[in-house]
């Protein structure tokens, strides 16, 4: 037999691309340490607001039956400015070596850095404290210590307790952050995947046409096409049961099998699977309009769509697979990315690197499988 | 052609719902008869050849070859009919129109609008098809190239094609067929075919054109005539040595 021309469909690089790496995007960009950017102007006045009523709070603790209130809060205000302001110059500028740091790893830095601005500082105010101290600056309210040791030690600790309840808040901000995000993320994820435009203006023209030649049919499609889109625009992002799942798809079939007649085909090998497992919402339909859409209707005799369930290793597949027209016969439509891009993202948000999500793409056939990990 | 006074329409859709939505859309409408259906762009020509049809409304997605390519194929026809265009949904195609003034219809179709188009179909004329596929080459480019042998419409699918060559009065389509090289006649100038496939075929000689990808070597002999072997056909063809220059250029690049 001779080669046909061109017809040797070229396999796209990594034909059989395994996706489901989980950080795939996010490694590109270099991830972000939990600590915020201290640099950035509305951050710089929240330091100083804090550090200032730290200051009040500070020198408020203390005995001043022999006067001096005044003289102490200008000296600890000057301190804890100092201390706030260099500390954050300090961390914004070690805040790029933070970046791929573990959480651990960088708070400890962090602490590292913050205890050592403050042993430095200490000593700096020692130091001032005996080469300039007079009866003025050194009276019992003042914050230049008599004693070096105490006072360090002092110093440090308050220092340690401070930072550390600061990073935990940071920390719990920044993790609150993240869910608020993915949520989000999930959601508009979701609200894509909703049934495409094209399947809903086909559909009314089917039934504009069934309502006068076999009323009955029409009557059931429209109960499927509210059923459908009861589905699609339901709480987006919400689990679901495999079976409402599979139901979806179905009835969505019935409304294509309609339209196409027997043109279309699906073969389902759905038998002995764990029909009460949640799973995101509009997964499997999609699959099967992509089929459709991009499969069998270029096609002019059609073809079968095969949806194919499997439990293997503590994990539920479902394949589906669909023919392609032979390159040439037909322009291609893009479009089939899309569909498919936002089902990996959404089974990736569910299920991070746990979950599959292949595409395989050979001369002939168009399969896509995802794998669902049962829960714990 | 008028039959029985009435205007004719043929309709085109691969959906049978919707054929059967637009034949009793006509029917209520009066003062149109319906020449026939078709489900595909191929059954399209052949039916437009047959019955030439005063209008078609054409479906935009079909299998094999779709409405834009289909209409790019009409618009070649001795007596074209007119074309109007529907669609379901397709944002690209109804953006192309837009800028084009061609007329379409959104399924489903108002029975006022369809009537409306109809009436107007008369002015969508041939040379407003062919201007859409001159400014939107991927839009009415054809990726087919129409055949018929004993009455029979086929398409051959431009990526199977090795040479046209010109033959007296017809242009000789070398081609694979089921995995077999045929040849096929067409009755179209070669000229013309020379300018519309640019792009995949070099112009070797005043009567062939050859696809750039299927050249297998350039040779030439003592008396310094120049020929090509393609890939899969086993007779040289000749080179003249006013497109030698070319034909070298385009095997460098």
């Amino acid at each position: 037999m001779l080669p046909v021309l061109k017809q040797q469909v070229p396999l796209p690089s990594g034909a059989v691309n395994t996706a489901l790496n989980p950080r795939a995007d996010a490694a590109a960009s270099p991830r972000h340490s939990y600590l915020p950017d201290f640099t950035a102007s509305p951050n710089v006045l929240v330091l100083l607001v804090i550090a200032q009523t730290f200051a009040f709070m500070l020198s408020l603790m203390r005995d001043y039956s022999a006067g001096g209130y005044l003289q102490n809060l200008g000296q600890v205000s000057l301190l804890t400015l100092w201390l706030a302001v260099s500390s954050a110059w300090l961390l914004a500028l070690a805040r790029p070596l933070f970046a791929g740091f573990s959480v651990a790893l960088s708070s400890a830095l962090a602490l590292a850095i913050v205890l050592a601005n403050t042993a430095l500082t200490s000593e700096v105010v020692y130091w001032f404290g005996q080469t300039y101290g007079d009866q003025h600056l050194t009276g019992p309210a003042s914050i230049f210590p008599a004693q070096r040791g105490v006072s360090l030690l002092r110093n440090l600790l308050i220092a340690l307790v401070v930072t550390a309840a600061a990073l935990r808040y940071f920390y719990v901000a920044r993790q609150w952050q993240q869910n608020v995000e993915a949520a989000a993320e999930s959601r508009i994820r979701a609200l894509e995947a909703r049934i495409r435009p094209h399947f809903l203006f086909n559909s009314m023209n089917t039934i504009a046409a069934l309502t006068r030649s076999d009323p009955k049919a029409a009557e059931r499609a429209i109960e499927d096409l509210a059923d459908l889109f009861r589905a699609s625009l339901g709480k987006p992002g919400e689990p679901v049961s495999l079976e409402q799942e599979l139901d979806v798809a179905r009835v969505y079939e019935r409304m294509e099998q309609q339209r196409l007649g027997d043109r279309l085909k699906v073969d389902w090998q759905i038998d002995n699977l764990p029909l009460d497992m949640r799973v995101p919402g509009l997964t499997i339909q999609p699959l099967l309009e992509n089929a459709i859409y991009h499969g069998i209707e270029p096609l002019d005799r059609g073809g079968v769509v095969t949806v194919l369930g499997a439990m293997t290793d503590g994990m539920l597949t479902i394949s589906v697979t669909n023919p392609v027209a032979p390159a040439g016969q037909y322009r291609k439509h893009e479009g089939h990315q899309l569909a498919l891009n936002n089902i990996r993202q959404r089974m990736e948000l569910a299920y991070g690197d746990r979950g599959i999500f292949e595409i395989e793409q050979l001369a002939d056939t168009f399969r896509v499988r995802i794998g669902f990990p049962l829960p714990a | 052609m008028m039959r029985n006074g009435l205007h004719t329409v043929l309709i085109a859709d691969d959906e049978a719902p919707a054929r059967t939505r637009m034949r009793e859309m006509l029917v209520d409408i009066g003062g149109w008869s319906v020449a026939g259906e078709a489900a595909n762009g191929a059954d399209v020509l052949h039916q437009c050849q047959q019955q030439l049809p005063d209008v078609v409304l054409l479906d935009i997605r079909m299998p094999g070859m779709d409405g834009l390519e289909t209409a790019a194929h009409l618009a070649r026809l001795p007596v074209p009919p007119a074309v109007v265009f529907t669609t379901a949904y397709d944002e690209y195609a109804v953006n192309a129109f837009d800028a084009q003034a061609l007329g379409y219809l959104l399924k489903p179709v108002r029975r006022e609008r369809l009537l409306r188009a109809l009436e107007h179909a008369a002015r969508i004329s041939r040379l407003q098809v062919e201007a859409l596929g001159r400014e939107n080459p991927e839009l009415g480019a054809r990726q087919n190239i129409p055949v018929t042998k004993f009455g029979v419409l086929t398409l051959v699918p431009l990526s199977n094609v090795l040479a046209f060559v010109a033959d007296q009065k017809y242009v000789r389509l070398l081609h694979y067929a089921d995995g077999a090289l045929r040849e096929s006649l067409i009755d179209e100038p070669l000229k013309q075919l020379a300018a519309e496939f640019a792009s995949d075929f070099v112009r070797i000689h005043r009567n062939s054109l050859v696809r750039i990808t299927s050249v297998d070597q350039l040779t030439h002999d003592d008396a310094g005539h120049y020929s090509v072997r393609l890939r899969g056909f086993p007779h040289a063809l000749p080179v003249s040595r006013r497109h030698l220059a070319e034909l070298r250029l385009r095997l460098k690049q």
